[in-house]
């Protein structure tokens, strides 16, 4: 039951239509917070929630139905300012958000959900609550054959605009049937820009039978001269509704009330197309669904990365049987030919590979709406008030990646409120602004994506921080004494380490950046701090596009060949054995003024290395895990291969230091190493890296 | 005749089968059709005849070439590929702690399916398919000493051998893959 077909597709539709919601409801706090209003994102809302009724209604899920219902009410209250938008009225619909993200979880498993009663009564409270003041301006001079077609929400819209001062246009404009649509939308465009469409109205004195007149209600703060004079290139003529000799306005072309468009429930379909409000030569209904998405589940779509993984060791065994061919001579102009034919099927390959890679592609806008919201509660529950900024929310990367980053990010925003951003008093001690700043940005670095965490708060105080250190018993005296200030805050990723010295409500658990390092690791990211005492702090996470298929570099040491990641590969050099020096025991090299400790990869995995002394030179290739580099000494570099990576499997999986098997051509199997395993364990046995570091840094 | 017809008799004891007797011809086919028979593979791997039930086999091959993987199991030979899929392939003689095998031309690798992973059991030799009445089957003896007895499912009398049935939730529990003495790792 908990899992029919049906319910695998409402959720997740379910869900979308939620976050679209949250999405709005957030443009309508931050137009609240600037003291203006935006009947769009409330009408967004609006729809939001009325498809989701409608779904919920589809699917039998109950409570949701039941929600969205009450919701709408309120909702379509809002919309005609019945019900006053304040803070308190925003509660209510976030805590809507976070109740539907729960009866949706609850609804996929099966389970009986949280209960609903007291967020519906405070709902219907809502709409109880004494009307707002609302605009009873009169309308002066408007006729009475325009406000007769009205609905009453585009009457509380005409209201409103008044009541705001702005003049009113009657906008003319005449159509091509054929055009219409494309016209309309194009105009609309150009309207929002000066101001508010309040409504189309059908004219009647149409000029052509194959043509459309329209009047269009617009509330605007700009001249009549500038709007006309900005629309002449549309063909449009731009009037005054209400002329300013206070006679009354005659409309010329006021529609009958016979044409008003039959509305049901002062429900409002999708953008009002004018299909809505002509019954002439408007285009049949159609019951197509207007959405062209499908979706897919991502397990589908790892099934065709791997036949096409398969059809990649197909044509390389081609390859090599035409190399055959071309070898023994025979018909050599078919050879080539052959050889010819088969670049261009690894190139077709090589653009199927890409195009199935970028229908894993899901913009990081999804993670960053879930981080708004949270910031919103948590500055509250914290009394601070906070301006989160997201830039770079189109950003892609990989669906299992935004997936993953949820938790990491949301540590790290909670770390941010709690630790970084003081509280009011101090902050406006410190001569900054009431209201704490926290940036999220995101952006594409060659084939990579960063993502920044930055917070105008305390920043990081080193002092505190070896402190804490100590305290816990992380590290000792000795130790912190040789640390450099970088890797001092380092600290804050280990284990078990906070500043608090009690556990606050929202952090200070010391699990915190510990999760964060292990999460980014875990998806091949490296995450970086740079900190600046009363400043601020920026986390910054730098992550691979995607993890399905990977580059990786192809090496070979003690006559065994692996891959490894190349989104964890930082460089690679060639090194003769004087390069090397010895710290400790440890090998060491000197790479751009650091020491890079040095971990043989045939040591680590006891390879029988026969030749190895032989050797006149050597690989290094320099991979980071999170803050730690090493270098891995390999014998040599075959190269670079995009390589579809496949599981091991659960007896093999927890082998340390390896991550998956890939195939290269000629059905070899070949082990990807896992990079983060290695650095953590050398980090183990050299004692920290940090140490080494510190005392033969620079 | 009479030695022909009990050959025939034996090997369809056997395989489990049943013959109609004289008696079904007087009387019609009365006779129960038994449901439920085991089919298992049984296959030779050092000198002992073992069985895996049919329902856990995925497929049989020939030995296939395969990558070995650090850090593991003695018994772990590596990483083999099949149409795509990659799988661990080991070492069955010596998974159960017997001498080594060599590789001959007789030698398979039995692919099993193990919680919904597939696996290669490299054995000597198949044999063939034996079905086997439930009450032929006995829990592993108790007394059975040695380091194998863990791995021993059931033992089944079929046609006076015995087939020693594997289990191999133990066979191919992931702990022992990994080598005991790999260190390094951060405690």
């Amino acid at each position: 039951m908990s899992t029919t077909r049906s319910n695998t597709e409402f959720v997740p539709e379910a869900q979308e239509v939620v976050e679209e919601f949250s999405r709005r409801l957030l443009e309508l706090e931050a137009a609240q917070r600037s003291g203006g209003e935006d009947p769009e994102a409330l009408n967004a809302a609006f729809r939001a929630i009325h498809s989701l009724k409608g779904l919920a209604g589809l699917f039998a899920a109950g409570p949701i139905a039941t929600l969205s219902h009450s919701l709408e009410n309120a909702l379509d209250g809002l919309r005609l300012g019945r019900v006053a938008l304040t803070p308190a009225t925003l509660d209510v619909l976030f805590e809507a958000v976070e109740t539907f993200a729960a009866l949706l979880a609850a609804f996929e498993h099966g389970d009986a959900g949280p209960e609903i009663e007291p967020l519906l009564a405070r709902v219907a409270g809502l709409l109880g609550a004494p009307e707002p003041e609302r605009a009873t301006t009169e309308l002066p001079g408007i006729d009475d054959s325009i406000l007769g077609v009205l609905t009453e929400y585009e009457e509380h819209r005409l209201r409103e605009n008044v009541r705001l001062g702005r003049s009113l246009f009657r906008v003319h404009a005449s159509f091509d049937l054929l055009a219409i649509d494309v016209g309309i939308e194009g105009l609309k465009g150009k309207l929002k820009e000066f101001g508010e469409v309040i409504t189309y109205l059908p004219s009647a004195d149409a000029s052509a039978e194959d043509r459309i007149d329209l009047d269009i209600l617009l509330g605007s703060n700009a001249e009549l001269a500038l709007v006309a004079e900005a629309l002449a290139a549309e063909g449009v003529s731009v009037h005054p509704l209400v002329r300013d000799t206070g006679t009354a306005p005659r409309p010329r072309t006021a529609a009958t009330p016979a044409s008003e468009p039959t509305r049901t429930g002062g429900v409002i379909v999708e953008a009002i197309e004018p299909g809505d409000e002509l019954d002439v030569g408007a285009p049949e209904v159609s019951l197509r669904s207007l959405s062209r998405t499908v979706r897919v589940d991502l397990a589908r779509l790892d099934h065709l990365m791997n036949l096409i993984g398969e059809l990649g060791i197909v044509h390389a065994t081609i390859g090599g049987s035409a190399e055959g061919l071309r070898r023994r001579g025979a018909a050599p102009d078919l050879a080539r030919q052959l050889s010819g034919e088969l670049r261009t099927m690894s190139r077709q390959i090589a653009l199927l590979q890409q195009a199935i890679l970028d229908v894993r592609m899901v913009p990081l806008g999804q993670v960053f709406d879930k981080l708004a919201r949270v910031v919103r509660k948590l500055g509250r529950d914290a009394g601070k008030e906070i301006r989160l900024n997201i830039t770079g929310e189109e950003t892609e990367l990989d669906k299992l990646i935004v997936e993953e980053l949820s938790d990491p990010l949301m540590h790290m925003i909670r770390n941010c409120i709690d630790h970084g951003i003081e509280s009011r008093s101090e902050r406006l001690a410190a001569g900054k602004a009431a209201a704490g700043r926290i940036d999220l940005r995101a952006f594409q670095r060659g084939s990579r994506v960063v993502i920044e965490v930055e917070d105008d708060g305390r920043g990081m105080d080193l002092r505190q921080i070896r402190d804490s250190a100590l305290r816990r018993g992380l590290l000792s005296e000795d130790d912190l004494r040789e640390m450099t200030p970088q890797q001092v805050i380092e600290l804050v990723f280990m284990p078990g380490f906070t500043t608090r010295a009690t556990p606050g409500a929202l952090s200070g658990r010391g699990v915190g950046m510990d999760v964060v390092k292990t999460n980014i690791s875990r998806l091949s990211g490296l995450i970086d701090v740079n900190t600046a005492v009363g400043r601020g702090t920026v986390f910054s996470i730098t992550l691979p596009v995607t993890l399905a298929i990977i580059q990786a570099l192809v090496v070979q040491t003690a006559g065994q060949t692996f891959c490894i990641p190349l989104n964890s590969v930082i460089e690679s050099l060639m090194v003769s054995p004087s390069d090397i020096r010895t710290v400790e025991g440890a090998e060491v090299i000197t790479l751009h003024g650091k020491t890079l400790p040095l971990c043989h990869l045939a040591r680590l995995f006891e390879l029988r290395t026969g030749t190895r002394a032989t050797l006149a030179r050597n690989y290094v290739i320099v991979v980071g895990l999170a803050q730690h580099r090493i270098g891995l000494v390999v014998d040599d570099l075959l190269g670079q291969h995009d390589v579809v990576i496949k599981s091991l499997g659960a007896a093999l999986r927890q082998v340390p230091g390896i991550a998956g098997a890939t195939e290269l051509g000629g059905g070899r199997t070949v082990l990807l190493i896992d990079v983060a395993a290695l650095v953590e364990e050398a980090v183990g046995r050299d004692g920290t890296l940090a140490s080494v570091e510190a005392s033969h840094g620079p | 005749m009479a030695r022909d017809t009990d050959d025939l008799w034996q090997s369809f004891a056997r395989t489990g089968e049943q013959l109609a007797s004289e008696e079904d011809y007087e009387h019609g086919y009365s006779r129960e059709v038994r449901q439920d028979l085991r089919r298992c593979l049984a296959f030779h791997c050092g000198d002992e005849l073992y069985g895996l039930s049919i329902t856990e086999l995925a497929e049989i091959t020939k030995p296939l070439s395969t990558t070995p993987v650090p850090r593991t199991a003695e018994f772990v030979i590596g990483v083999g590929n099949i149409r795509g899929s990659v799988l661990p392939v080991i070492d069955l003689a010596r998974r159960l702690r017997l001498p080594p095998r060599p590789i001959t031309p007789a030698s398979r690798v039995l692919v099993v399916r193990h919680a919904g992973e597939l696996h290669g059991l490299v054995v000597d030799a198949v044999r063939d398919v034996v079905s086997i009445p439930p009450e032929a089957f006995e829990p592993p003896p108790g007394a059975l000493a040695g380091a194998r007895a863990g791995f021993i499912a059931a033992l089944a009398r079929h046609g006076g051998e015995i087939l020693i049935l594997l289990d191999l939730a133990v066979l191919l529990a992931p702990q022992d893959f990994v080598r005991a003495d790999v260190g390094g790792r951060r405690a």
